[in-house]
């Protein structure tokens, strides 16, 4: 199910003194099986390119093609969108609203027009998925939950509509540390089962560790698109636009510029480890 | 789906009438309803008209805006017009059919009632649009200042009303955001009959008044924190003072008024 945007324009405030325009001219195409981080600053038109992609906003001009159908020509079903496409908002936990986590789960299975048969499977597959036992939590209230319980219920509510393609706007905000490397597992365990992912992210270690490929945006337009190497490469590009790399990546420019032999492509933890402790073998340090 | 919606009519400006003391703009209003009512002269209708439209010309409002503020109750204009003019059974009747009958009178007070009902949307919204929301709350708790005597929650009364419209827009931005979340979980807000889409409402609903508890909680404990405890001994940060504009505002306004009031 690719997913891709062409020559699309957004503004906000049409018609006023305020009107400010959100994206310019944004064209990509994200293939089957790819794990995109977008990232750039505020209001950089991130969050924007995604609802336009969901088909939650129209785009002033420009096409957003779902697996080579226009979802937002007008005999376009979507229904159909809805059950391809799943989109895991910032702080998800606020769109909880049934009387018990299994019915509020379901919810969005139900709308997809899925039998009940159907929804209860998958209800408790994402459910497991995310780290629950669903015989447990289904007849709880989602309100007696904790933040994070919650968090996860919602996000459950999301993958229960198997979609193939997720979307997710700043999913780890506000989660603790052990909170978000679980999370990015799980997206990671996702994908590896062929699930396309698009995130954004403040988050550049978790983006270094587990995408495919990242998408820096600014001021409305792509900035810098290639793999994470690639992208964090170039810091004083990042840094133009009030962007950075992973720690990693980081403290590897900070060590070469005080004279260590340390290659660019550097963005993990466990590839700065192992290129100081080359050093430190060879002597050089 | 929601942004465009504009809330409060507040047009920001700096001329003579928003300059003017809040206290006093909600008088001249109060003064300008009245004499609405009490004028029942078409000269004086158009004395009325023309002292706001001088007002609006002061105040540099587009007659746009203006007209735009009359738009939402122009239903209801259209309807007592009509409901009067077919009603009212006058002397010269032109026109009769069963109980409904056009006649002179009746048209005469249609038009008079529609003018007033213009004239009192004008008059309210000539307040509305240059004083801030804000300077309104101020300016109604300093005149209610005199119900405390009788136990009358003043200060409670406009700090309520200042939190809700300081929290309409947060609302409203709450609002399209789960509206946008559950969209993408499949759920519909604009299809099937009344019944139905009163019940699509309740995946919005819920999690908006579950917001709004939650941040009626912390807001409490935010304020508390900074040691609110109501009206005793809090000071200002903007205090009213009358100044020589606002006296003469006042002086002229109500000469005016009550010019009309007695002679047209």
């Amino acid at each position: 199910m690719p997913l891709s945007v062409t020559k699309l324009n957004y503004f906000y405030m049409t018609g006023t003194p305020f009107e400010v325009q959100a994206l310019k001219d944004i064209s990509l195409t994200v293939s089957d099986g790819e794990f995109v981080g977008v990232i750039g600053h505020t209001g950089c038109g991130k969050s924007t390119l995604i609802q336009l992609a969901a088909g939650l906003l129209k785009p002033a001009s420009g096409t957003v093609m779902v697996n080579g159908e226009d979802i937002n020509a007008s005999g376009y079903d979507r229904k159909l969108l809805r059950r391809t496409l799943g989109v895991v908002f910032q702080y998800p936990e606020y769109q909880l609203f049934e009387e018990t986590v299994g019915r509020d789960v379901a919810f969005g299975p139900m709308k997809a027009g899925m039998t009940e048969a159907e929804a209860e499977k998958n209800v408790d597959t994402a459910l497991e998925l995310v780290g629950f036992e669903p015989a447990k939590i289904k007849p709880l209230s989602p309100f007696d939950l904790s933040g994070g319980q919650k968090r996860k219920v919602a996000i459950a509510g999301v993958l229960a509509m198997d979609p193939q393609i997720l979307i997710l706007d700043e999913p780890i905000a506000g989660l603790d540390p052990l909170g978000r490397e679980q999370f990015m597992e799980l997206v990671k365990k996702l994908n590896d089962a062929g699930v396309t992912i698009i995130m954004i992210s403040h988050n550049m270690d978790g983006l270094a560790d587990y995408a495919s490929r990242i998408i820096a945006m600014d001021h409305g337009e792509v900035y810098a698109d290639g793999t994470p190497k690639e992208v964090f490469a170039d810091l004083d590009k990042l840094k133009k636009v009030g962007l950075g790399a992973s720690e990693s990546r980081e403290a590897a420019a900070m060590l070469k510029a005080r004279g260590w032999d340390i290659p660019d492509d550097i963005i993990k933890k466990d590839e700065l480890v192992a290129a100081i402790l080359k050093l430190s073998e060879d002597g050089k340090c | 789906m929601l942004k465009n919606i504009t809330l409060g009519q507040y047009f920001p400006g700096d001329t003579i009438v928003h300059r003017l003391d809040p206290r006093i703009k909600i008088l001249v209003a109060l003064l300008f309803l009245v004499a609405v009512f009490v004028v029942r002269t078409m000269l004086g209708f158009l004395a009325l008209a023309a002292l706001f439209i001088l007002i609006i010309a002061l105040a540099k409002i587009g007659p746009v805006t203006i007209l735009r503020s009359i738009r939402p109750l122009l239903f209801i204009i259209i309807f007592t017009f009509v409901l009067n003019i077919l009603f009212y059974s006058g002397q010269t009747i032109y026109w009769q059919w069963g109980f409904l009958t056009i006649s002179k009178e009746g048209i005469e007070k249609a038009v008079f009632i529609a003018i007033r009902l213009v004239l009192l949307i004008v008059a309210t919204s000539l307040l509305t649009l240059t004083t801030s929301p804000m300077q309104l709350t101020d300016g109604m708790e300093s005149l209610l200042k005199p119900l405390k005597k009788i136990k009358f929650p003043v200060h409670e009364m406009a700090m309520m009303m200042s939190i809700a419209m300081r929290f309409i827009p947060t609302l409203v931005e709450e609002t399209d955001r789960i509206m946008k979340a559950q969209t993408a979980r499949g759920a519909e807000f604009d299809s099937g009959n009344l019944l139905k889409k009163a019940k699509n409402m309740i995946p919005l609903l819920v999690p908006l008044f579950v917001g709004a508890f939650k941040r009626a909680d912390e807001l409490a404990l935010a304020m508390e924190s900074r040691c609110y405890h109501g009206d005793e001994g809090r000071t200002r940060m903007k205090v009213l003072h009358l100044k020589r504009a606002d006296v003469w505002a006042l002086v002229l306004m109500l000469a005016a008024s009550v010019l009309f009031m007695v002679f047209l």
